[in-house]
């Protein structure tokens, strides 16, 4: 077998095929089903372990279809869509492993796990999309798999949730669409190359690139959840605790961000944009975005709706980084893709322990939580202190090359006074949860207590994934600077970006 | 060897903090300073060891100057550790105490032995937030407003620290610059890092944090906040201003004055404190105005940097051995109620009043010794300070006295197993003028130190209560307090997302 040609294909089967058999499971054949989960999940493991040694050394991999003369289907592998492919194939191991514990006993399992499936094989299609066109196909494709994710409990709250959601996203994907088709009659077919490919267009095209990069980024910013097209993200956390760590972390708003990062660099190249004084506008947007998010988290008390606000803020970091002018720009926004992901899934897996075991769902009742769950809480700790940018958590190595960054681009004035007042907002709405945590007197009783079954503060299943991923989150700061870090790797790609 | 034992001197208190929180690892806090005193001791200087992988690439290594600061502050963190196991033994929440207190003294120690920027900003940051933890650990209200201002000023150094560091690293491109590439400065950089330090040391303006901050916390906890965690401002001065190699007239200047403010207004505010610890922490920010004013005299004239720096660098061992016992001595003399407590606390007393023959006699000529080696009207004015600072913190020692006075009714000599580490301190501070030897007494010392105590002994035998309405004028906290008060009267609540 030719791995260089059937290797991004074979990344994207490794769920889609097993997702595809769960649909037809009973829903008592839970050791088969398990079996499935796994062992996609453990595949996709192996072959991105194969493509990240052959990325960094340089070897193509492509897989590609002809559709139509000009439509091509086609995946491949380079070093941005490995750092995507990777983050999501990582997070979706732990994820899979948290919600075959979290829906142990709830109902429609087999749709479940046939539509988380899915939802990971369109967002690893996306990452190792090789043409807007392949890109285009995958972020419809994650919309409506990600809808029965997001309506799953089928109550009246998640359906409106989800139907929230799906409003707001088929408009997006609508803009998407229209921004793609508009691009391919001005330019013909978009492959992503680093560096860019647009810069070679003749001039008068230039007022029209402009509404195509509006029409992307609008598309884009409703999964990327940019203010003031955030409204769904935080209706969406009505969603299964697994499915939110999903949403907010690998697939939905990750891939918002992502594409993103894919049309300034890779379609309109970065220099590019700034001649078109495209990155001003969207740092602004981004800028807002932060801030707006974090000011909305300061004041719910429901836990995850605060986590979802929080996500609002701190995604937008990514497209701050785009949107600066410079490589260590670029390496604070695109690390932040890895670590954000690798914080928030620990939040959110923290926030659905808390929910299953005790019934907590609110900050109000979490006094001395820490007491009673205390490895869920020091998990919750970690990534509470890497969103605020705390070393040694992952999250203050974006803020160093976010600043750095600005600093290089002479966008200081403005960009650091954002990171500076996100940081001290991402406190005021953390610090206190942490502080009632660890410091107050739990109450008697709890609201809904599961009765403890084993020698955990709760199952196994719902205890090793946050450990594990806060433990990553720790590791990617700490050990920032080590081969084959979120950083090094981030280095490599906009080391490839500016000197093509 | 030498590699090994700066590498267990920093994580050595983090990794053991892991397992201090069950009632086994309750001799740990006082375990975990053994490698640093061991480095303090056995590493020479200018030999370093470079982790390039740790961080953004972390250098540790020990110089003559941060040679002292690891020795008295490890000996500190050994003596505070002991007392707190000693003394809390029956507090339920010691597990809790024991792990942030080891957090901050990793900080600590890392910000000492960490010669790059990173390892530099993760000590301070993590020593600022764990002490938190310490800071609010008896929970109560007057505890918990203490703690807030204590956070926000705590984050508010910390980010004007990163800024700091991130212009200083934009412009020399080194995460370990010498002081030759530090030269140069812009005015930008000085101001933040100039305010993260300021605010840690308690230079007036931003001071009033510490006196809330510094009794609030349990005992052995207060010793090493004043003891030793202030000091990091003079580390951050001598680490990341040009001392030695270039003058900043206007910047040191500004800090002589600062300091000299600082420390004048801090006399009168002690005085009026109805609380010995208060007491003291006021006295930290007197000696820590007079520390910072020597800084600003260097930062004018570089030829005193390499003595002044060494005068300093045992200045502030002397007055962090002797402050760490004056306040452990409040601690216990509270839990034994001994009267032999009180008399044994004239020995730290009359060191930091600087009596002749004590340890604050002898850092005191050492430091106007250092400061013979320039002339300038600015250092004559410096001296007169020394004087000023002499005569007010004798009286403010006496106030101390008068204070604890009333706790040590028992004329018993029951507890002294309960005090055997601070014994040990005592000896120590006893000690200190035998090894740094600062030559013969001042007559000029001596008369001051003398008339302070005639003045002391007259207020004390002939009017205790009569006339005394000053006492208790001044709040803790002074001019913050009456601003919050004042806001408070017009209906605004200031720290209310933090309360949330």
């Amino acid at each position: 077998m030719n791995l260089s040609s059937t290797l991004p294909g074979l990344i994207v089967a490794s769920s889609l095929l097993p997702g595809l058999v769960i649909f037809f499971l009973r829903e008592g054949s839970q050791f088969t089903r398990t079996l499935l989960n796994l062992g996609g999940a453990f595949a996709k493991l192996v072959l991105v372990g194969i493509m990240i040694w052959g990325v960094f050394h340089e070897k193509v991999y492509a897989t590609r279809w002809t559709l139509a003369p000009g439509l091509e289907l086609a995946l491949h592998a380079d070093a941005l869509s490995v750092l995507f492919v990777t983050l999501s194939t990582i997070l979706w191991f732990v994820t899979t492993l948290y919600a075959i514990g979290y829906l142990e006993h709830s109902p429609k399992r087999s749709r479940f796990f046939g539509f988380f499936s899915l939802c990971v094989s369109a967002t690893v299609g996306l990452a190792l999309a090789a043409n807007l066109f392949t890109f285009v196909i995958f972020y419809e494709l994650l919309t409506l798999a990600t809808y029965p994710l997001v309506a799953h409990r089928g109550n009246t709250e998640a359906i409106r949730g989800a139907r929230i959601y799906l409003v707001y996203t088929l408009g997006g994907g609508l803009a998407l669409l229209l921004g793609a088709v508009w691009l391919h009659a001005v330019a013909g077919p978009v492959t992503f190359v680093e560096g860019g490919v647009l810069s070679r267009l003749p001039e008068q095209t230039y007022s029209q690139l402009k509404w195509i990069f509006v029409l992307l980024v609008l598309g884009l910013g409703v999964k990327a959840a940019l203010v003031p097209l955030h409204g769904w993200l935080p209706q969406a956390m009505v969603a299964p605790a697994p499915v939110s760590a999903l949403l907010h972390a690998v697939a939905v708003v990750k891939a918002g961000a992502f594409g993103i990062v894919r049309v300034v660099y890779d379609v309109y190249g970065v220099e590019f944009a700034a001649d078109l004084n495209l990155l001003l506008p969207l740092g602004v947007m981004a800028a807002v975005t932060i801030i707006y998010g974090s000011i909305k988290a300061l004041s719910q008390d429901n836990l995850k709706k605060r986590l979802a606000y929080s996500t609002v803020s701190q995604v937008s970091y990514i497209a701050l980084g785009t949107a600066t002018l410079g490589p260590i720009a670029t390496i604070g926004g695109v690390v932040h893709l890895v670590h954000q992901g690798v914080m928030k899934i620990t939040l959110f897996f923290a926030a659905g322990n808390y929910a299953e075991t005790l019934g907590v769902h609110k900050v109000s009742e979490m006094n001395g939580i820490g007491r009673r769950m205390p490895g869920t809480t020091l998990a919750f700790t970690v990534g509470a202190l890497g969103m605020i940018g705390i070393p040694p958590v992952a999250g203050y190595v974006t803020k160093w090359y976010l600043g750095l960054g600005a600093l290089e681009a002479g966008a200081a004035a403005w960009v650091l006074p954002v990171l500076i007042i996100s940081s001290l907002l991402n406190a005021a709405y953390f610090l206190p949860v942490l502080y009632r945590a660890w410091f107050l007197e739990a109450p008697v009783d709890w609201p809904n207590e599961h009765p403890r079954t084993g020698w955990f503060e709760t199952t196994g299943a719902l205890f090793w994934p946050p450990v594990a991923t806060a433990v990553l989150a720790l590791a990617a700061g700490l050990f920032a600077a080590a081969p084959y870090s979120p950083l090094e790797w981030a280095e490599l790609i906009a080391e490839r970006e500016y000197l093509r | 060897m030498n590699a090994a034992l700066l590498v267990f001197t920093w994580l050595s208190p983090l990794v053991l903090a892991l397992l201090a929180y069950s009632r086994k690892g309750r001799l740990l806090p006082a375990l975990a300073t053994l490698p640093a005193l061991a480095a303090a001791a056995l590493v020479p200087s200018n030999e370093s060891v470079e982790i390039p992988w740790l961080l953004l690439g972390v250098q540790l290594g020990l110089d003559d100057t941060s040679r002292i600061f690891l020795l008295f502050t490890a000996v500190l963190w050994l003596v505070a550790g002991a007392q707190a196991t000693l003394q809390m033994s029956d507090d339920s929440r010691a597990g809790r105490f024991r792990v942030v207190f080891m957090l901050a003294m990793g900080g600590n120690f890392g910000l000492i032995i960490g010669q790059d920027l990173s390892s530099f900003y993760l000590g301070f940051a993590l020593m600022g937030l764990a002490a938190y933890g310490l800071v609010v650990h008896d929970g109560t209200e007057s505890v918990r407003h203490a703690g807030r201002v204590y956070l926000v000023m705590t984050l508010a150094a910390e980010f004007a620290l990163l800024i700091g560091l991130l212009l200083l690293y934009q412009r020399t491109g080194d995460l370990t610059p010498d002081v030759g590439a530090i030269i140069g400065a812009g005015n930008i950089e000085l101001t933040f890092l100039g305010l993260a330090f300021a605010i840690k040391a308690g230079l007036i303006g931003v001071h009033f944090w510490l006196p809330l901050a510094h009794p609030a916390a349990p005992v052995p906890a207060s010793a090493v906040l004043s003891g030793t965690m202030i000091k990091a401002a003079l580390i951050g001065w001598m680490r990341y201003l040009p001392l030695g190699e270039s003058a900043l007239p206007e910047f040191g200047g500004l800090l002589l004055a600062v300091g000299a403010m600082t420390t004048l207004s801090a006399i009168p505010v002690g005085l009026m404190q109805k609380e010995p610890k208060a007491v003291l922490a006021y006295s930290s920010i007197g000696k820590m105005g007079i520390m910072s004013a020597a800084i600003g005299l260097i930062a004018m004239d570089p030829r005193l940097a390499p003595a002044v720096i060494s005068a300093l660098a045992i200045y502030a061992a002397h007055h962090g051995l002797a402050k760490g016992a004056l306040f452990l001595g409040v601690g216990i003399a509270k839990d034994t109620g001994a009267s032999w407590v009180f008399y044994l606390l004239f020995i730290p007393a009359l060191a930091l009043a600087g009596a002749p023959l004590t340890s604050g006699a002898a850092a005191k000529d050492i430091l106007k010794i250092a400061l013979d080696t320039g002339y300038s009207g600015w250092i004559q004015m410096f001296v007169g300070l020394l004087f000023v600072s002499t005569f007010g913190a004798t009286l403010l020692m006496a106030r101390f006295l008068n204070l604890v006075r009333p706790y040590t009714t028992d004329p018993s000599s029951h507890g002294a197993g309960l005090a055997l580490p601070w014994l040990g301190l005592l000896v120590l501070v006893l000690a200190f003028p035998l090894v740094v030897n600062g030559g013969p007494p001042s007559a000029m010392n001596t008369a001051i130190v003398i008339a302070g105590i005639a003045i002391a002994a007259v207020i004390w035998f002939y009017s205790p209560t009569r006339g005394v309405t000053w006492v208790g004028r001044v709040p803790p906290g002074d001019i913050f307090e009456w601003i919050l008060r004042y806001i408070r009267g017009a209906g605004l609540q200031l720290t209310a997302p933090l309360t949330k």
